[in-house]
């Protein structure tokens, strides 16, 4: 890596570099603990915030500890899986267990653990014949990987293969070689866009688990698709890794960091105190966007902090959001919406609000009753997932005793459209209260636009990923048995006609108001939302 | 075999396996202090073992046979306490495998090399005028690398510079090197830190000379080896085809 060159992203970084980069805090050492222990794991957070750092540094651990601990970690990273265009469930489960098995060998051949088939020794040493046996495990893979790329029909994709039979493979491994037991650390492991996906994956991490295996995996917010067999609070233990804002060592661990890639720096930064710690607060605890920024105001100094701070969170952080758009068509009308949503909204009402009592409003928190319109949710779920809000506490109870979802706003889209945002980001520290929100109930005139999902208008590429949905009867949906019977009395059976109807249409059944109908309706859309994007 | 006196015979038998038994000694404290180290430079090892099975009906196939099993003597050295050996045997093969690698994409001169009508010189091997990693080159064979050359290139050269310091007898590792077989840590696992960066070096070169090319059967044998070595480097995430980001600031 050449010098006095800021690295964004883990992935372009050796192990070592991962070492020499690392800056412990507290809940850092706390997480990787974990990560090293042999609970299963699940790691939330959004993109840039360091997930997969914590990840290399457990591995990066582990390898140096495997003489004396024998456990071996296993760093798999799901990348790819969106690109695996397939709409067959099997063949993803098989591309998954491929890989884990793969990586599996290759961490155990590093380790020493599995002998090394084509070892040039074996040649040298003439006539001896010490063939390896393969290993079960790699005979598991040979198979798991002709079946997910046997393009065939999908009936022949069934290997008969199942995450048991890799279990039985590792605990061989494991028995065979003194290996006491595998962390597997998977990455990127739930793609957001594909409901399907995540459930096969959490399925295979339940399924997974054993005293020689434990999984961690680490997952964007919004990924909330876990299946029917996986239930979070008792299959995994949930880490959330954004860093507090609010925690009183939160700017010195991310001078820190910085620092730690770039040591020259320390002066300048030492200099423009006030303006790293605007830059560092902005980034609202995540450190990918507070390396970009600062690498982009180089030389640190006020003027080119507040032009780095317009460029990249009036624009860069929204066009990114909005890119997500092309790339997955059938979410483009709730990813503009979002975007229109939190613009509009709500950093324009708090500016005016500003304005208007002549002293700011300290408000970066938002509330959403529960009962807000699916669509509105699923917006919100993608806003997470770029890190433009950060989910801070379901359940949280508001004005006259609703509860709803809390949010945090990211602090340096709040701050950028005023005329000097590095004044007025400093202004705004130190007087946040997780307490003020601003509220946004179960009908919001904002929400309009988007509250129902228009199948009609649909075209023609998001009608056929969404058809067999549309069909789908309504006792496939999760109802109350209530709810079904007074759908199905006003002739509402199949998902389609329950979306072509209005909630005043449900309305027209006994017993069922304006709560009744909306969630028969957020639930009919949130079926057909999930296939969206493919 | 000839007659010669039994005496004879076993006096030098003696003097060998006096010297063998300490070659003995030296492979118990190399692998046994060296763990770590020495599984890795084998993983790496086996991954390029991949590579010449992916490379296999290459008109250069020979040469690399060859050279691996160079790459396998060397280690034996270097287990055994031959130090210098094992430098100058890896710096062979370092130098047969990127020498083979570069002029296949000159047949003619590649022929004249092997039937011995011409030098392969290392000068040329990493001109960046017209080197394996020359940008006329990467154009032509891997243009994904061509923001990466200087870096590559220069772990290229250094990987050799250090293998000729042992050879060479400069001071500093003449004065280091033990003048009888035994055991030394720092020039073992300098050995193993030298092989682990010759066979990185090697394979990168075969990403940039062939990977484009391989059938996508060839492309899957290798595949692992390029995610778990290089995915730190944009141009195999492109080749790889895995999602990138914007690194836009």
């Amino acid at each position: 890596m050449s010098k006095n060159e800021l690295q964004f992203r883990t992935e372009d970084l050796t192990l070592e570099d991962v070492g020499k980069f690392f800056v412990e805090t507290e809940f850092d050492r706390q997480t990787i603990d974990v990560l090293k222990s042999k609970k299963t794991v699940v790691l939330q957070g959004a993109r840039g915030v360091g997930k997969s750092f914590l990840l290399k540094v457990a591995q990066k651990e582990m390898d140096e500890e495997f003489p004396n601990s024998k456990t071996l970690a296993v760093y798999v990273t799901f990348n790819k899986a969106g690109l695996l265009q397939t709409s067959d469930p099997e063949r993803f489960k098989h591309w998954m267990l491929a890989k884990i098995c793969n990586r599996i060998i290759r961490e155990a051949r590093k380790k020493g653990v599995l002998q090394n088939k084509s070892s040039v020794f074996a040649t040298l040493s003439s006539g001896a014949d010490d063939e390896a046996i393969a290993s079960r495990l790699e005979t598991l893979w040979t198979s798991l990987e002709d079946a997910w790329k046997n393009d065939s029909a999908p009936l022949e994709t069934d290997s008969g293969i199942d995450p048991e039979m890799i279990k039985d493979a590792v605990e061989d491994l494991c028995d065979q070689s003194g290996v006491r037991r595998i962390a597997l650390l998977i990455d990127e492991a739930a793609h957001v866009f594909i409901p399907e996906q995540q459930r096969q994956f959490f399925t295979v991490m339940r399924d997974l688990r054993s005293p020689y295996l434990s999984v961690k995996a680490a997952v964007y917010p919004g990924v909330t698709y876990f299946g029917d067999s996986f239930q979070m609070s008792h299959d995994a233990e949930l880490i959330n890794v954004n860093r507090n804002i609010l925690e009183p060592d939160y700017l010195a661990s991310m001078r820190q960091i910085v620092i730690r890639q770039d040591s020259t720096l320390e002066k300048v930064i030492n200099r423009n105190g006030a303006v790293f710690d605007a830059l560092a607060f902005a980034s609202s605890g995540n450190p990918r966007t507070l390396l970009k920024t600062i690498s982009a105001a180089s030389p640190l100094n006020t003027t080119n902090a507040q032009r780095v701070m317009k460029e990249y969170y009036r624009d860069t952080i929204w066009s990114e959001h909005s890119a997500l758009a092309d790339r997955y068509v059938g979410h483009n009308s709730v990813i503009h919406w979002g975007i229109d949503f939190i613009k509009h909204e709500v950093i324009s009402t708090l500016r005016r609000g500003s304005r208007q009592a002549g002293d700011h409003d300290k408000r970066v928190f938002l509330w959403i009753h529960r009962d807000a319109p699916a669509a509105v949710k699923e917006a919100l779920r993608l806003l997470c997932y770029s890190g433009i809000l950060h989910e801070a506490g379901t359940w949280v109870v508001a004005t006259r005793g609703l509860t709803g979802t809390r949010y945090m706003l990211n602090i340096g889209t709040r701050t950028a459209p005023e005329a000097d945002p590095v004044s007025a980001t400093n202004q705004l520290r130190g007087s946040i209260s997780i307490k003020r929100f601003i509220e946004f109930g179960a009908n919001h005139e904002a929400y309009e636009s988007i509250a129902r999902l228009d199948v009609e208008k649909m075209d023609e590429v998001q009608q056929e990923y969404i058809r067999s949905q549309l069909d789908r009867s309504v006792d496939l949906l999760d109802l109350t048995a209530f709810a079904r019977k007074k759908c199905k009395e006003l002739g509402y059976d199949t998902v389609r006609k329950i979306l072509a109807a209005s909630e005043t249409d449900l309305q027209k059944a006994k017993q069922v108001g304006p709560v009744r109908s909306r969630r028969v309706m957020n639930t009919a859309t949130a079926a057909v939302m999930e296939h969206l994007s493919g | 075999m000839s007659q010669r006196s039994a005496e004879n015979a076993s006096s030098v038998e003696k003097i060998m396996l006096k010297l063998h038994k300490s070659c003995l000694d030296h492979i118990e404290q190399a692998t046994g202090s060296n763990e770590l180290e020495v599984n890795q430079v084998l993983h790496l090892e086996a991954d390029l073992a991949a590579w010449l099975e992916a490379l296999d009906s290459k008109p250069e196939a020979q040469q690399f046979q060859s050279a691996h099993r160079d790459f396998g003597l060397a280690f034996y050295a270097a287990m055994t306490g031959l130090y210098r050996q094992a430098f100058s045997t890896l710096r062979s093969f370092l130098e047969v495998t990127v020498g083979a690698t570069y002029l296949s994409s000159h047949e003619f001169k590649r022929r004249q090399w092997v039937s011995g009508k011409h030098d392969i010189s290392w000068k040329a091997i990493t001109s960046t005028e017209s080197g394996l990693y020359s940008t006329p080159f990467l154009e032509e064979f891997c243009p994904e690398a061509v923001d990466e050359q200087e870096e590559m290139l220069e772990k290229l050269k250094r990987t050799y510079r250090r293998c000729s310091e042992y050879i060479h007898g400069n001071v500093s590792t003449s004065q280091m090197l033990p003048t009888e077989i035994s055991y030394r840590e720092d020039i073992t696992k300098e050995w193993l830190s030298v092989a682990d960066s010759a066979l990185n070096a090697t394979m990168h070169c075969f990403i940039v000379r062939y990977y484009k090319d391989l059938s996508r059967s060839s492309k899957g044998i290798v595949e692992g080896s390029l995610e778990d070595h290089f995915s730190h480097l944009v141009s195999v995430r492109k080749l790889l085809g895995l999602p990138l980001e914007e690194t836009r600031s």
